[in-house]
């Protein structure tokens, strides 16, 4: 039974990892904006055309 | 531009904006509603981001017209530093309020502002805030440069000295996500090794049942941090001899640690750290749920945020931009067209036309002769004119009206928890007291144990939760219909309100839009061209108004044109002369017959006149009558008496209404009230309200934009929202009664536990399994009778 001690210890640093991981999140400011990375991954990223421009007859 | 008259296409869209247009105007064979919108399609076009028009269908607005002018102040590097959030040698990072931002697009278009410009390095759009973080070489293109470009796409930056104040507020965010989080895994664990012991350890394993113990000590430590900002506020309101809610809390969650580490370190028990953990862990949300704001809004906008951030200066023939602080009395400054004068002044200049509608609510423009005073907050119309300062900044009239009653801080006494709390830490310590006492007499060794037991139990942990959340979901349900509340506590601040007072202008009226009808003789076309050729030389309001009314006659040459301040507008065509004016100066005398406000003649014949009415928001009547029954209502307007009839016919019978109210009139006005014992609410627009709706016991600002400057209150509302006025203010004064429900519930499992706790029966099982229960049933509870009362009082989106 005192295999307990040790899946007792490593379930502890797990659940730590992800403790840290969530304070890294937070200071890191992923929670300082949570509605325009909604926007943003919905466009595209296409090669800039500015080059291959024409000027537009007015 | 070409006129097009007799052309109505009304399909037409501008493909920038979506405005309906004539379609005269064309590029690339796309219809422009203006030369604006043309030249943003252009840049935009020409920088290969066309996207940004398949992103969203006419994401664009419209273009005022852009000076370049209005930067021209953010080319003093002084004023530069102070608005730059970090900047080295070459890059500078600001963070700018962009208030146009509205769709994805928008978002697109100023992510990839790089794309434009090479000089901006990356650009961050926050949509909720409403704002860009830009990173750009300073030294090749300065700030001035970047806010004209951003005004060149139709994204003009709002600038203003909150501007500065934002950047010391930005940090200290995300200090309760951690504090959630941190005690949300130390409960989680703690409630993991505290199994076994909730389902009896046999005496076998007596040593896992230690190692568990000791475990749950170690990991509770962190969740003292996580508490740390309930010790503070107790030992704050302490030194300050008051008792807040906080008070029982620390005590409970001290008792509740020490009892605990007692427990496990002399080894007589397995101690409460599962209840520990998760009373912490419950506050902690409470808090959060309560912390909801409404980002993109400000509510503590003072005077200055309408002011510009600096001005120019004339010395000795040459033009300087100075900061606002540093101007002194004597100073010479440059005004333009549409700039707000700064401080109390005398115009140097002939003459001008001042628009008060800042400091007084009066739309009209002023007419102002040379050496006349002009009060700071005044908008000056028409060419630019030179003014001696007279007063700095600080001394002017509405600075010494705006701190005249500046908001205390502190704890608020009047919030309802507070009042409680107070009591109920006495009557707790009463408790404490006589069951010490009991059993000291009847058996002394379990003493300690109940004590500790009682403050435990007692720990108002659901009564704690039962105000963030009543309070948070009320926020959260009047959000969705355009009412803003500044926080959560100004839901309490609604039940005690006695006295409802209304501003006119822009409040119960629309601004700027409004009625205008024409009495008179059928007019020529050749009187309606002359009309308009008149009008649309001119910038006065009515001028502008008459101009929209005459949509489609053409403008012409008139062989001469004047304009002369505070009388009307005269010119010459074909030998004839126009006039259109003030009855008195048209007339030469005073037009009794009719309403009228300005006449319109032809060699001294009258053709007809104009009439404004100003137009009053819908079901403002029906509104009012509902209303009335609770409430005493008056409304300060402004303006003159020329609205009195029909303001008395939209207001109950015995409302008082006051006219020719100057912001110190109004604020005086519900300093009477105030001291006659009545509680005040203020709904106002615009600053010359600003006072009255801080000396208010509750200030609501109105505005059809929300984007806008509003000024500083407790509550933002969506104009168009005032027509379910009486059904918000019904909903909150009913949520008094579900507070005060959920408050009786959690005296109902205090009472139970103090039962227990006193007889000494207090198990870490039936702690455990209490505290969380109470808190859950509060929580539910409120957030379900919130909601039904929401829906039954016909409050739906």
């Amino acid at each position: 039974m005192t295999v307990i001690y040790i899946l007792i210890f490593v379930s502890v640093l797990i659940a730590s990892g992800f403790l840290v991981g969530f304070i890294w999140a937070v200071k890191s400011g992923q929670y300082d904006d949570t509605y325009t990375p909604s926007v943003r991954i919905l466009f595209d990223k296409k090669p800039n055309k500015k080059e291959e421009y024409t000027k537009e007859k007015t | 531009m070409q006129q097009s008259s007799g052309l109505k296409n009304e399909a037409t869209q501008c493909y920038h904006c979506g405005t309906n247009c004539t379609g005269s105007i064309e590029f690339s064979g796309k219809p422009f509603c203006c030369e604006g919108c043309k030249t943003v399609f252009r840049i935009i076009s020409e920088n290969g981001l066309d996207d940004y028009y398949t992103l969203e269908k006419f994401p664009g607005k419209s273009l005022s017209t852009t000076e370049d002018d209005r930067f021209a102040y953010l080319e003093n590097e002084q004023i530069a530093d102070t608005l730059y959030e970090f900047k080295d040698g070459e890059k500078a990072i600001i963070t700018l309020k962009i208030p146009d931002v509205h769709c994805s697009s928008c978002v697109w278009l100023l992510e990839n502002l790089s794309a434009i410009n090479k000089n901006v390095l990356d650009c961050r759009v926050n949509f909720i805030r409403k704002e860009a973080t830009i990173s750009f070489l300073y030294k090749t293109f300065s700030l001035r440069k970047l806010a004209v470009l951003l005004s060149g796409i139709g994204y003009s930056p709002m600038i203003s000295a909150s501007n500065q104040k934002e950047k010391e507020r930005k940090k200290h965010v995300g200090g309760i996500n951690i504090k959630l989080g941190l005690a949300g895994f130390c409960f989680g664990n703690v409630m993991l090794l505290s199994f076994p012991e909730y389902f009896g350890i046999s005496d076998l394993d007596k040593s896992f049942a230690d190692f568990f113990s000791y475990l749950n000590l170690i990991i509770s430590l962190p969740v003292l941090y996580s508490a740390s900002g309930y010790f503070i506020s107790a030992f704050a309101a302490l030194k300050q001899k008051i008792i807040s809610i906080d008070v029982p809390i620390a005590l409970g969650i001290t008792a509740l640690f020490l009892r605990s580490s007692y427990e496990v370190l002399f080894q007589v028990g397995p101690g409460f750290f599962d209840s520990f953990t998760g009373l912490v862990f419950f506050l902690l949300i409470g808090k959060w749920f309560q912390g909801k704001t409404y980002e993109a809004l400000s509510f503590d906008r003072d005077f200055r945020s309408y002011f510009p951030l600096a001005v120019n200066r004339e010395v000795n023939g040459d033009s300087e931009i100075v900061p606002l602080n540093d101007i002194c009395k004597g100073d010479v400054l440059r005004i333009r067209n549409q700039e707000i004068i700064p401080a109390d002044s005398k115009l140097l200049s002939e003459s001008t036309r001042i628009n008060y509608s800042f400091v007084s609510g009066e739309e009209d423009p002023i007419s102002i002769m040379k050496n006349d005073f002009i009060y700071a907050g005044g908008k000056q119309i028409g060419a630019s004119i030179l003014v001696e300062v007279l007063k700095p900044v600080s001394q002017g009239y509405l600075s010494r009206l705006w701190e005249r009653n500046n908001p205390q801080q502190g704890i608020n006494h009047a919030d309802i928890l507070n009042r409680i709390g107070k009591y109920f830490t006495i009557i707790v310590l009463i408790i404490a007291t006589l069951s010490a006492v009991f059993w000291s007499v009847v058996n002394p060794s379990i003493v300690w144990e109940t004590v500790t037991a009682v403050l435990i139990v007692a720990c108002p942990c659901a009564l704690a939760l039962t105000v963030p959340f009543t309070y948070g979901n009320v926020v959260r349900i009047l959000g969705r219909f355009g009412v803003y509340l500044k926080n959560t506590e100004t839901v309490g601040k609604f039940f005690n309100i006695t006295h409802l007072i209304f501003d006119k202008t822009g409040t119960l009226t629309l601004s700027g839009a409004g009625e205008i009808a024409y009495n008179g003789s059928e007019m020529s076309d050749l009187q309606r061209n002359v009309l308009f050729s008149l009008t649309t030389g001119s910038v006065h309001p009515y001028s502008v108004k008459i101009s929209n009314y005459l949509k489609g006659a053409i403008k012409m040459n008139l062989d001469s044109f004047s304009e002369i301040h505070g009388k009307g507008l005269e010119g010459v065509f074909n030998g004839n002369t126009y006039r259109l004016g003030a009855p008195v100066w048209v007339l030469g005398k005073e037009d009794t017959s009719e309403n009228a406000s300005v006449i319109y003649t032809e060699n001294n014949n009258r053709i007809g006149s104009f009439v404004f009415k100003p137009q009053y928001r819908e079901g403002l009547k029906e509104q009012l009558s509902k209303i009335k029954p609770d409430f005493n209502i008056s409304v300060l307007s402004g303006d003159n008496e020329k609205e009195r009839a029909q303001l008395k016919g939209i207001f109950p019978p015995d409302t008082r209404i006051l006219f020719n109210q100057k912001p110190e009139d109004k604020l005086n006005y519900i300093s009477k009230l105030q001291n006659e014992n009545e509680k005040v609410l203020m709904i106002g627009d615009g600053l010359n309200d600003a006072p009255a709706l801080i000396q208010s016991d509750l200030g609501i600002s109105v505005t059809d934009d929300i984007a806008v400057f509003t000024p500083s209150s407790d509550v933002i509302m969506d104009g168009r929202n005032l027509s379910i006025f009486s059904e918000v203010l019904n909903f909150i004064k009913n949520t008094r009664k579900i507070l005060i429900s959920s408050i009786l519930i959690s005296f109902l499992y205090n009472i139970v536990g103090l039962s227990f706790a006193v007889t000494g029966n207090l198990t870490p099982l039936f702690a455990a399994v209490l505290m969380p229960l109470s808190s859950i049933s509060v929580v539910v509870f409120t957030s379900v009778s919130v909601f039904l009362l929401a829906h039954f009082r016909k409050l739906k989106p």
